[in-house]
């Protein structure tokens, strides 16, 4: 392999936002192609779809056409699949019940653990705390 | 007035999947691409690392169209970095050869709509346009040949510069 010294000293241009700005348009376009792909479909497709000329979609995916969200909003109801998934749904949060077994005050030795997803949901289930619902290790 | 350009294809990085090349004119110290980061790295610092990391992209899936856009004529192998959904005012302009070898040349700064309404960025692709002619030429006469990610043969050719005085 065979590197070039100048290109490795430009590569430290490379920022964190440019990765992830170049990843999303990467992601897009290849989103796009798959899309057309998995229906069995082609770019002239997607012109009749669009009612838009081939060589217009040509330029949307390849050449000078740059995306908007009302461009990629027009697509995804085109082929009736989301570029981005931009559900509402929030996400849960998960919190850990720890059981613990205190030897003395100043050791704490062996858990066991149990995911929740919320605290309520924790306190209903949270069982009686005795010797047996621990589990003990060394 | 009309001069002949002699000039080399360098190979400047190799990967497993792919192959950087870049022109090196006769009497000039580095090739065309290095001769652009080196212009533009501290000037233009964000557009040379979108354009780097595009190159970086291509390294891992091949060169594939949808990392690059078309730029000079339909018949030959021009085209333009970085591709249109990136954001950046720096073009640079490259011979996309095969999926696995790509040809590094030279760019600058867009100002214009097209790269023809700017003298600097036509001469760019002019070039590039031309050797292209030339690579084709070879290739025909079984003097060039592609080997996967690498070009064999003579790869050292002449181009009529109308540019240079």
């Amino acid at each position: 392999m065979k590197r070039n010294a100048i290109m490795d000293e430009c590569r430290k241009l490379i920022t964190p936002e440019i990765k992830r700005s170049v990843d999303y348009s990467i992601f897009v376009a290849n989103r796009i192609f798959d899309i057309l792909e998995s229906q069995g479909k082609n770019q002239r497709d997607l012109a009749k779809l669009l009612n838009k000329s081939e060589a217009e979609i040509s330029k949307w995916l390849h050449g000078t056409h740059t995306f908007t969200t009302k461009t990629i909003g027009k697509i995804e109801i085109a082929l009736g699949e989301s570029i981005f998934d931009i559900s509402n749904q929030p996400k849960k949060t998960e919190y850990k019940i720890i059981y613990v077994r205190l030897d003395n005050e100043a050791e704490i030795s062996t858990s066991k653990q149990q995911t929740i997803t919320s605290l309520n949901d924790g306190w209903n289930e949270l069982p009686a705390i005795n010797e047996n619902s621990c589990t003990y290790s060394n | 007035m009309k001069l002949q350009r002699h000039l080399t294809i360098e190979l400047i990085e190799e990967y497993e999947k792919v192959s950087f090349y870049s022109i090196l004119y006769k009497g000039e110290k580095h090739t065309e691409f290095e001769k652009f980061l080196l212009k533009y790295k501290d000037t233009h610092p964000e557009d040379i690392g979108v354009i780097m990391y595009r190159l970086d992209r291509i390294i891992q899936d091949g060169v594939f169209e949808r990392h690059y856009r078309y730029a000079g004529k339909r018949k030959d192998r021009t085209i333009e970095l970085p591709s249109h959904l990136d954001t950046a005012k720096l073009r640079l302009y490259c011979l996309s050869i095969s999926t696995k070898i790509l040809i590094l040349g030279n760019g600058g700064l867009k100002n214009t709509r097209t790269y023809n309404e700017d003298p600097y960025l036509n001469s760019c692709v002019e070039a590039l346009q031309k050797i292209d002619l030339v690579i084709n030429r070879k290739e025909g006469r079984g003097t060039i040949k592609i080997d996967g990610k690498t070009l064999i043969g003579d790869l050292s050719l002449d181009i009529k510069n109308e540019s240079q005085e």
